[in-house]
């Protein structure tokens, strides 16, 4: 087959456009690519961001909440322990004093005595609130029927309770974060919702473990519990994000409080 | 005579591996894979080099060109996107060519220009591959690969219409412009490659 110089030409031409063709569909492609990873890649650097700033306000909350416990234990100290072992104190040093007599003695005595069980007494108290001893010595069970009962001593709300839940499938630390929850729950309850009832449930089953927190006190709008800091809701979400478990706060106005916390064990 | 451009592509052609042997056995399987691809076009160059200076005919070197050139990329690619669709694809490729050089043998010392188009097509196939799994995540050799897509598909119809071109019995001076384009791309190609071990691979100094 012969070609006229003509055929040539426009053949050569035919294939040059192709080419440059290929080329742009390169070029295309190639920017294409190219800004589709730029903009992943912002997007997934803002959700990092956004997490680092969610990180640093749980760290802020966690260390208002320390902050607020630590002056409670000092107040606590100073008022219940450090006062009366004055008193304690300046009746001994009476004692010393070889002036007095017998019965002024004894009745110092007495005083001293009485103090020292108050003092005694209270910084059981203060220690057992700080670490209930049933927890560390008994477990999660006991611990948290010890504070149904303290609750119920209180004389104003009743308390139904079922725990169904072997030791052992909280880890120690676990156990006491579960615990931590549940004294904050009825905290709240004790102090904003006056409430007649509590519901606390604990209950293993196969591959979760669920603990059912309800009040049918006079409850809140969520996002106005969320603001205030004193209900401890972030510090409750905050222990749920340690134990890898979900929590699901329910509440209305005059509709009571329900919080579910749900753990996938193996 | 070669064209002073081409002897400057073969050098840095001869350069590149080199180059990238100083890591050799510090960046993984790809890197290794693409070292030794590198060192096979540096090779099949200074053949095309000496076959040209003695004017032998060097045109049954290019079936091994494209072959080899088609075994090594899949296997880089295979190392980068860790998919055996690629093993079947290389099969069944491979396949074709056999029974393609089985069914008209003279293929072997002509120009093979249906051979050349599918290994090049599969091999932008993989860039293009390559491409969309950078986007979920870090990724390497990213502009090695920006190099492969950009030169095996501006090339693909310049291969393509290779035998046309060589049927025309058009004069050496046009031959040689078209020549031209394919080789810019050509230096393309090798400049990404350069910067790629310039920006991720060259031996930085310890401090």
């Amino acid at each position: 087959m012969q070609y006229t110089p003509t055929d040539e030409i426009q053949i050569i031409s035919i294939l040059l456009i192709g080419i440059s063709l290929l080329v742009l569909m390169g070029i295309a492609i190639i920017l294409f690519f190219y800004f589709s990873r730029k903009k992943i890649i912002k997007t997934e650097l803002e959700k990092a961001n956004l997490q680092i700033a969610h990180q640093q306000e749980v760290l802020q909350a966690s260390l208002q909440t320390q902050e607020a416990e630590r002056k409670r234990i000092a107040q606590d100290l100073h008022d219940d322990i450090s006062s009366k072992l004055n008193i304690v104190s300046l009746n001994a040093n009476f004692l010393t004093d070889q002036n007095i007599t017998p019965q002024e003695a004894i009745k110092l005595g007495g005083s001293i005595a009485k103090v020292t069980a108050t003092v005694l007494e209270s910084s059981r108290r203060i220690a057992h609130e700080l670490l209930p001893p049933a927890l560390e010595k008994f477990g999660l069970v006991p611990a948290l029927e010890e504070l149904c009962d303290q609750v119920e001593e209180c004389g104003t709300l009743q308390v139904t309770s079922r725990f169904q839940y072997e030791e052992g499938i909280f880890s120690k630390e676990e156990g006491l974060h579960v615990f931590r929850i549940v004294q904050e729950l009825v905290n709240n309850t004790l102090k904003y919702a006056k409430a007649k009832t509590i519901s606390i449930a604990l209950v293993a089953e196969k591959n979760t473990v669920t603990l059912q927190y309800k009040d049918n006190g006079k409850g809140f709008a969520l996002e106005d519990g969320k603001k205030v800091k004193g209900l401890g809701l972030s510090g409750i979400e905050n222990r749920a994000a340690i134990l890898n478990a979900t929590v699901e706060i329910v509440s209305a106005p005059g509709e009571g409080m329900q919080v579910v916390l749900t753990k996938q064990t193996n | 005579m070669l064209s002073f451009f081409t002897n400057f592509l073969i050098l840095v052609s001869v350069i590149l591996p080199i180059l990238y042997f100083i890591g050799f056995s510090k960046f993984g399987k790809a890197y290794k894979v693409f070292t030794l691809y590198l060192l096979f076009i540096a090779i099949v160059q200074g053949l095309l080099f000496y076959y040209a200076t003695r004017k032998i005919d060097n045109l049954f070197l290019f079936s091994y060109y494209f072959i080899g050139q088609f075994l090594l990329v899949s296997l880089f690619y295979f190392f980068l996107l860790k998919k055996k669709w690629i093993g079947w694809l290389v099969g069944a490729v491979v396949v074709t060519l056999i029974v393609q050089y089985v069914l008209s043998p003279e293929s072997y010392e002509y120009y093979n220009g249906l051979g050349v188009s599918i290994t090049q097509t599969v091999i932008v196939i993989y860039a293009l591959f390559y491409y969309f799994k950078s986007l979920s995540g870090k990724a390497t050799f990213l502009l090695v690969n920006t190099g492969v897509l950009l030169y095996f598909l501006t090339s693909l119809l310049f291969f393509a219409s290779g035998n046309l071109i060589l049927s025309l019995g058009l004069s050496k001076e046009i031959q040689l412009q078209i020549g031209l384009i394919n080789e810019f791309a050509y230096f393309i190609f090798l400049i990404l490659i350069f910067l790629e071990w310039y920006r991720n691979y060259r031996p930085k100094k310890a401090y």
